[in-house]
């Protein structure tokens, strides 16, 4: 008897996603797929408003990445009045990539801690009752200390640029309109009120040095589990570097041939293309010149560290060095590898932000650059969960036209999808009973996308995951919802 | 001629020069009357908004008409009248489309100060939604209509320099509109321009290219409330009571971007004392996906924009003593509902079939029996389920929530200072 | 401003404006309805009504809005019922009369029976006297209103 397992919602992922599996009578998954359910319509509604009201109104995209968000568009409209990135003034630039590592910090401490924690230190297998952040914190109280102040670290360093944690304000077309002062550099540098940025890099190593505790006791696993080839993308800075803010745009595929080499983000909508799928609202971009099937690629950190050369900060470089072994330097494609990745990056954010909080153009003040305006504005980040592309087109009034969002974790969409199919043929594929830790496991494949499911579909709300069970003739004859 | 007249005002007994404006006087006097278009330079008072409607003389009448006279008796602090000014300034949201986390004016405008002086949460009245113009024709000036309270300040008080009236009056009643000469406006210079801006009391006149002026903490209405005694009380930190049961909580976000939820996690390591008096039902940070207890009480984020969330708000109404809609889009609809005014079909069409990066030729927009469908426009909670209490924000202040939290859940001592208490 | 006369039940609210020839048709049956002394009228005049008119009509049992129109009746004028309404209202200038009852009753919590009386004007252009023909409704009206309506809304349940 055909049956369709359905999961519905995904938990402990940001936004909703829904996902059906079909098996056929014997029991052999047929089909597999991650519904995104949730649509606003913000590319429309945008339209009609000042350029300059963007960046407010897109960061209210996502509540753990606003600043991606945010930045993304203050780059876009910097073009729109005629600035490109490295016309910024220093005191802008440094201010902004500030707090982009600040979020990026934040955001990486979130998803590890209160995210994914659970089913790293439990198991995929555990109860439910255990695999969430609460119990993490009654097991390993000193493990929840770090991640809340890790995060609270980031999200001060943001607040102390926008005024506000979550939906602050710093971008103005141009530039900035706030400096920093040099009370607000000591707080981060003094440890009296908050934890130093100095302790933020030794615990940040500590969950480096956790994970390649966690690799050697669970090597087969995190090899084995959701590996499937793929492209990655992101981007790097003119000398090849890892560069979270700007850069140009690269991509490799499985075995590490680059299908995009280094080009301009201005010219993104020359290269991208994106399919839609009736079964969910979130988008399929894809390299045009490969075409659908092979040319959609990974994005995030794992796949940031894939394509770069080095990270331009020297703990973090090391600790890349040794990942890299593990493949013999060749591409790493399996997901869960995903999470050592992240450490890595969110390592790498606390040395750049100790950098950065040392350097005395925070407290510049020439914050806004002018230039020639244009009709079109291109701004693209690389947001703690990969590549995101903002674009807006405008009229001679400064009316938004058209608008143009490519989030991050839509780029994620067919590898989310792929390794939900991985975990079908592998984990459900052909058993008797499909377990409530087997269902885990799917959801274990989602989430090491980090995956912000909101932003994705431009639309606010959730996606409930639900495991339905459709027989051959479309009928549903087994459903179960984790609980 | 320095007459003096006898008036009393809320009991008080008060001397003023005859003549003089009330509002004033009773300002002088200690007494607050909230007012929105009233001017001092303006003469005669604009008296549209009617906000400072008070009991004279035994009559409802607005406070910045009327000059101080002998035996004038004035009530402002009856329980009513209190809820009628808070009323009249609840349409005023209702009425137009009020956005304020996407607008320059946020944190400078008039109308979101008196919302917060009047402590207003939501809005009892229905929201209209309706598709209003963003002017861009002006040479300096836009005119954002949906921002505009029809106050008609700029039509008295803005002129060319060879004083001709640039804002014109235009119909009646609800077709009330704030039209521009434009032949007028192009002759404002720049300065004049930007004085248009900074005197409209909303952010319904824009000067082109300025965007938001100032950080958040350093805008006008930030910190400090006009008022004396405003949320004086300071919350005297946690009172940890042996009495204090474990509650259960489940929270959820609907059409929300999760900021809310983000704003619950950003009492920092307070969280882990937190876990020890609540714990978590159906909740998105944890595995929990349908209720198993009986919750005493729901969090909600995000309106209503598909089916899925009406089928899972009802739940919550089943499931949970009591429910909070927290931040602007659980209360009203939020930035989700800056798609109401226009057609479901032409935001799935921008989307999927016009979108720059879409494939030519594609014809195919989402549509299948795993999607929930999505509705004709987005809907506040309110709208749906019966709601218990608003917690405004976007996102709301971490101790704004966790305070009501604490109210709502043991009875505990509620102050929210003016600074936590935010539309942005 | 007067004190209200609280032994008075009925009220009635002459609407327009007297300076532009038939709008003025409201205030002049006011006044016309005034001189004849019936002690349980109270009487106002507004060329628009604000959100205080609320709280003024939610202390009567009756209220009559009366204005001039446009229409053309056969009688001259048109009395009916008039209901609170909730949509597309404004707050503030020239508040309809079905918007201050949604007030009344949102606001205040009551419900006064609520008539609205439009007499058909001609000409509007700005001058104080009427029309002929509008003096003509305005007659017809007030024979109407006072020999028959009154005393009807006065004995049912009043």
């Amino acid at each position: 008897m055909n049956k369709k397992i359905i999961i519905d919602p995904v938990t402990r992922v940001e936004g909703h996603g829904k996902v059906t599996i079909h098996l056929d009578e014997y029991g052999q998954v047929k089909e597999a797929f991650l519904h995104i359910t949730e649509f606003r319509g913000f590319e429309r509604f945008i339209q009609g408003h000042p350029y300059w009201e963007a960046p407010l109104l897109v960061q209210r995209l996502c509540g753990i990445c606003p600043v991606s968000h945010h930045l993304a568009a203050a780059k876009a409209i910097d073009q729109i009045v005629g600035v490109d990135p490295k016309d910024l003034s220093p005191t802008a630039n440094k201010l902004r990539r500030l707090m982009h590592f600040g979020q990026v910090f934040q955001s990486h401490a979130l998803h590890f801690f209160y995210l994914a924690s659970p089913d790293l230190l439990f198991g995929v297998d555990a109860p439910v009752e255990k695999r969430n952040v609460v119990a993490v914190a009654a097991e390993n109280r000193d493990l929840a200390i770090k991640g809340i102040t890790m995060r609270k670290f980031g999200q001060e360093i943001i607040k102390a640029i926008a005024g506000k944690r979550i939906h602050g304000i710093v971008a103005v077309p141009g530039g900035v309109h706030k400096t920093f002062t040099r009370e607000e550099r000591d707080y981060f540098l003094d440890g009296k009120d908050i934890e130093s940025i100095d302790t933020m890099i030794a615990w940040s190593l500590a969950m480096v040095d956790f994970m390649e505790d966690y690799h050697e006791k669970n090597r087969k696993f995190l090899d084995e589990f959701a590996q499937f080839p793929s492209g990655h993308l992101g981007m790097v800075n003119d000398e090849g570097g890892m560069d979270l803010y700007d850069g140009k745009l690269r991509a490799i595929d499985s075995e590490g041939n680059r299908t995009l080499d280094d080009v301009s983000t201005d010219l993104y909508d020359d290269y991208f293309s994106e399919a839609v799928e009736r079964w969910s609202y979130m988008k399929f971009p894809y390299l045009k010149k490969i075409g659908r099937e092979k040319g959609w690629n990974r994005v995030g950190p794992l796949a940031r560290i894939n394509i770069c050369d080095f990270i331009p900060t020297p703990l973090a470089e090391k600790a890349r060095k040794e990942f890299i072994e593990f493949t013999g330097k060749k591409v790493n494609n399996s997901t869960m590898y995903s999470h050592w990745a992240r450490l890595i990056e969110m390592l790498h954010c606390a040395e750049a932000i100790k950098e950065l909080l040392h350097d005395d153009d925070l407290f510049g003040n020439d914050l806004v650059r002018t230039g020639i305006p244009r009709m079109k504005g291109i701004g693209i980040i690389e947001a703690p969960r990969g590549t995101l592309t903002h674009r807006y087109d405008v009229d001679e009034n400064g009316m938004i036209t058209r608008c143009n969002l490519i989030v991050s974790t839509t780029n994620n969409n067919e590898a989310m999808n792929a390794a939900v199919r991985w975990v079908a043929n592998n984990v459900i594929d052909r058993k008797g009973t499909v377990t409530d830790g087997m269902l885990n496991q799917v959801e274990v494949a989602i989430r090491a996308y980090d995956p912000c499911l909101s932003c994705a579909t431009h639309a606010m709300g959730k996606m409930p995951l639900k495991i339905e069970l459709y027989n051959h003739l479309g009928e549903l004859s087994y459903e179960r919802t984790k609980n | 001629m320095a007459n003096m007249v006898n008036i009393t005002i809320d009991g008080k007994a008060i001397q003023a020069k005859a003549g003089r404006n009330l509002i004033q006087v009773a300002r002088e006097n200690g007494i607050f009357i909230p007012s929105l278009c009233y001017y001092e330079h303006i003469e005669p008072p604009l008296g549209t908004c009617r906000v400072c409607t008070c009991r004279i003389n035994g009559r409802y009448a607005p406070a910045c008409t009327e000059k101080v006279s002998e035996g004038l008796t004035v009530e402002v602090n009856i329980p009513e009248l209190i809820d009628t000014r808070k009323a009249v300034v609840e349409m005023m949201f209702a009425e137009g489309n009020h956005v304020c986390p996407g607008c320059e004016k946020s944190g400078n405008c008039d109308l979101q100060h008196i919302g917060y002086e009047l402590d207003v949460s939501a809005t009892r009245f229905p929201h209209l939604f309706k598709d209003r113009l963003v002017d861009y024709k002006p040479k300096r000036l836009i005119m954002e209509h949906n921002r505009c309270i029809k106050c008609m300040r700029c039509v008295v008080d803005v002129s060319t320099s060879d004083n001709k009236k640039v804002f014109t009056y235009q119909n009646r009643g609800n077709e009330t509109y704030v039209g521009i000469d434009y032949e007028q406006e192009a002759k404002l210079t720049d300065e004049q321009a930007l004085n248009a801006m900074n005197i409209c009391p909303t952010g319904a006149i824009l000067v082109k290219g300025i965007s938001t002026p100032k950080p958040f903490g350093e805008r006008r209405f930030d910190k400090t409330s006009v008022q004396q005694g405003y949320h004086a009380k300071n919350s005297s930190g946690r009172r940890r009571s042996v009495m204090m049961e474990k509650k259960i909580i489940a929270t959820t976000s609907l059409a929300g971007c999760f900021g809310c939820h983000m704003s619950l996690l950003d009492i920092d390591t307070d969280l882990l004392d937190m876990v020890e008096l609540v714990s978590f039902d159906k909740s998105p940070i944890n595995d929990i996906k349908e209720f198993s207890h009986r919750c005493h009480l729901g969090i909600i984020e995000g309106g209503c924009c598909n089916s899925d969330n009406i089928e899972v708000l009802r739940k919550f109404r089943e499931h949970c003593d009591i429910l909070v809609a927290v931040g602007e889009c659980g209360i009203w609809g939020g930035v989700p509902s800056m798609r109401n005014s226009i057609p479901v079909s032409e935001c799935l069409e921008e989307a999927y079939l016009n979108s720059v990066t879409n494939e030519k030729g594609n014809t195919i927009i989402p549509y299948h029996q795993d999607l929930p469908k999505i509705l004709d426009r987005v809907y506040a909670c309110n709208e749906i389920v019966k709601i218990d209490y608003y917690i405004p924000g976007c996102p709301p202040d971490p101790n704004h929530i966790w305070k009501a939290v604490r109210n709502i859940l043991w009875d505990e001592d509620y102050s929210i200072l003016y600074s936590e208490f935010k539309y942005d | 401003m007067n004190e209200l006369k609280t032994e008075s039940q009925v009220l009635l609210i002459g609407m327009g404006n007297r300076e532009r020839g038939d709008n003025g048709l409201g205030w002049t049956f006011a006044d016309i309805m005034n001189s004849l002394g019936y002690d349980f009228l109270d009487f106002e005049y507004r060329e628009q009504m604000f959100v205080e008119d609320a709280k003024l009509i939610s202390r009567y049992e009756v209220v009559i809005f009366v204005d001039a129109c446009y229409e053309k009746f056969g009688c001259g004028f048109e009395i009916s019922r008039c209901f609170g309404a909730s949509h597309g209202f404004y707050f503030s200038n020239a508040q309809a009369p079905s918007a201050m009852l949604y007030l009344a009753k949102k606001l205040y919590h009551k419900t006064p029976k609520a008539y609205l009386l439009t007499i058909s004007g001609e000409e509007w252009e700005e001058q104080t006297l009427l029309s002929n023909s509008a003096v003509r409704n305005l007659q017809s009206a007030v024979d109407f209103f006072d020999r028959h309506f009154l005393p009807s809304v006065l004995t049912v349940g009043v």
